[in-house]
């Protein structure tokens, strides 16, 4: 027997005001990687065999260091929220779930940065 | 750092790893963009869902082969 209402049970689903958040950031972040992810593939393969000093030019020319922060925090955003699509698909109980899920975001939190803190040390370094 | 990395990617095991990523990634896109199409209403009856399921075989394929060609010729053999 549900006791709720129709209303409040559907309160907050659908078109991604609550109920849908993550399923639609999934959605927006994998559409925005699209086009990043191309720009990516495209600019390894223009820097494939490059030396440290080729990369670091070509990271401070135009808008690529800007470009590569926004494909790794899109990137690391829409992967940290795969990885807890499946941790909830396959870990049923409560506990273990909800910690596999925080060390997942931590752990996409800490190498996100890092990787952040790489392309400013790269570009604003004398 | 930077060329303990790149020596890592050069090796043998590394451009196999290397080339498993770049097959992977093109592969994951393709689907991506096949779930978004779905969840816009498109190509859910099952002879379209087979033939996009082969293309973005086919398109993982190609575009992973190009990318290492294309990586190859700039790289000149490195």
């Amino acid at each position: 027997m549900e006791f709720r209402s129709h209303l409040g049970r559907v309160r907050g689903l659908g078109a991604s005001r609550e109920g849908l958040h993550q399923w639609w950031v999934i959605r927006v972040s994998g559409l925005a990687l699209v086009p990043l992810t191309i720009w990516f593939v495209f600019s390894a393969i223009n820097l494939a065999g490059a030396d440290l000093a080729t990369f670091t030019v070509w990271l401070k020319t135009h808008g690529n260091a800007a470009l590569m922060i926004l494909f790794i925090i899109t990137m690391f955003h829409h992967s940290q929220l795969g990885v807890v699509e499946v941790i909830e698909d396959y870990i049923s109980s409560e506990k273990p779930k909800l910690a596999a899920i925080i060390i997942n975001k931590f752990l996409f939190a800490l190498f996100g940065m890092a990787s952040i803190i790489a392309v400013l040390k790269l570009t604003l370094g004398g | 750092m930077f060329d303990l990395a790149q020596g890592l990617l050069a090796s043998w095991f590394g451009r196999l790893v290397l080339f498993g990523m770049t097959f992977s990634l093109f592969f994951h896109m393709g689907n991506g963009i096949r779930h978004l199409a779905w969840d816009i209403g498109y190509g859910f009856e099952l002879p379209t869902v087979r033939k996009s399921g082969i293309a973005v075989v086919l398109f993982s394929l190609v575009m992973t082969l190009a990318t290492f060609g294309l990586a190859y010729a700039t790289a000149g053999g490195n």
